[in-house]
């Protein structure tokens, strides 16, 4: 999956409107509970790797995010 | 984490029967000054509930599963005195002590010799419940009666958003018997209290006296990676790497939890969707009630006596966790009823 199609499907699971992500898009008014959830099921389903709640609230940004993604 | 497998002989599951209040709650009723009509519907899509019957001030999960309990044990044409035990799986008890087990027992008129006690477990607890049960019934030699309901409607905080929408209100009867030709039943269970503080109420313990917080409070977040982790770790540990035995010609009946995380778990473990009900639309998530509710709803309106291997599983409180897998054998099961 590349950064861009990633940012798709973040946009996807959240219920965003396409083109509202964008790498350096901080993510603090985003990530309430519901969202970390959705994140938890983005990481699961798409790239089969388990990522704690708490390590997606220490993402800053979606750059960041795609990292914790490519890290595991 | 390592996960085992048991397993019971020499019982059968003879019949279920589950009692829901009349009264319902329209989600989309709920619009106040804490939450706004597009809050609710987008909470609503998520979890998967439009409605929930919920009980009415001074009706408990006790009425309920009464109820369930004599139609099944009269459809089962079986006298209370012929009941040797009775287990209560409840976290919403119509009394804090006695045992809800004890005022039950008198209720039912069940005879003084029989062996009654409660069970503090929701999501997990019918799967408990089944187990401590089954031992039981093999052990003593005569018919069990399992109650497990919640009314956790009267425990959820309306400002939270994490479960104001989500809890209705179920009780359940299911009767297991000695039956020395039925084929066992094979568990996986466990705890990881580490976890305990995901789902708990803090106040009206004895730890911390002055802490009045008598609502029910929920981590979302670490009940779903909970969930992830544990429901597949259940079924491998007992299937192995044959899930498609599990696939194959079985039912999956699971805690009804919410939408999202059961068609996460559909999805993930590559079920087949019609064969894993997911039933929270009307009824919300009955904790401890959930499972014989879905079974009831599924078989109970066209099947009456019903011969099905099935797939149980219950997951949350505690952290805790059970995975059943039984063979149905002329099993009654009924219609849900109301209250």
């Amino acid at each position: 999956m590349t950064k861009e199609e990633f940012i798709e499907e973040l946009e996807t699971y959240l219920e965003l409107e396409e083109g509202e992500l964008k790498e350096e898009t901080e993510l603090e008014s985003y990530l309430d509970s519901t969202a970390t959830i959705n994140i938890i099921a983005l990481f699961d389903s798409e790239f089969d790797i388990s990522v704690k709640a708490s390590a997606i609230r220490e993402c800053t940004t979606v750059e960041n995010l795609w990292s914790l993604a490519n890290k595991k | 984490m390592m996960l085992e497998k048991n397993s019971i002989s020499g019982v059968s599951l003879a019949g279920i029967a589950t009692c829901i209040p009349e009264n319902v709650i329209e989600n989309s009723s709920l619009v106040n000054n804490s939450f706004e009509a597009k809050e609710i519907e987008k909470i609503s899509k998520m979890i998967g509930v439009k409605q929930r019957h919920v009980t009415k001030e001074g009706q408990t999960m006790a009425d309920l599963s009464e109820k369930a309990a004599l139609e099944l044990l009269s459809s089962l044409n079986l006298n209370p005195e012929d009941i040797g035990g009775l287990i209560v799986v409840t976290q919403t008890p119509e009394v804090k002590i006695p045992a809800q087990a004890a005022i039950l027992q008198n209720n039912l008129k069940l005879p003084l010799s029989s062996i009654c006690f409660d069970i503090n477990l929701g999501c997990s607890g019918y799967i408990y419940g089944l187990f401590i049960a089954g031992n039981l019934s093999n052990s003593i030699q005569k018919p069990v009666l399992l109650i497990a309901g919640d009314t956790s409607s009267k425990i959820c905080d309306p400002k939270d958003k994490a479960t104001a929408f989500l809890f209705g209100d179920a009780g359940s009867a299911t009767i297991i018997n000695p039956d020395p030709q039925a084929s066992s039943w094979d568990f996986v269970l466990g705890t990881d209290g580490s976890g305990w503080d995901a789902l708990y109420i803090a106040g009206g313990g004895y730890r911390d006296t002055s802490n009045q917080d008598t609502f029910f409070r929920m981590k979302g977040e670490k009940v779903f990676e909970f969930t992830l982790d544990i429901v597949p770790k259940m079924y491998k540990t007992l299937y192995g790497n044959n899930l498609e035995k599990a696939r194959e010609n079985s039912w999956h009946f699971w805690h009804q939890a919410n939408a999202f995380i059961l068609n996460h778990l559909i999805k993930k473990l590559k079920l087949p969707t019609e064969r894993v009900p997911v039933r929270m639309e009307h009824y919300g998530n009955t904790s401890s009630g959930s499972i014989p509710l879905t079974i009831c709803d599924v078989f109970g309106s066209e099947i009456n006596s019903c011969s099905e291997r099935v797939n149980l599983c219950g997951f949350g409180i505690g952290l805790s966790w059970g995975l059943a897998t039984i063979t149905l054998n002329n099993t009654k099961i009924l219609p849900v009823s109301f209250l």
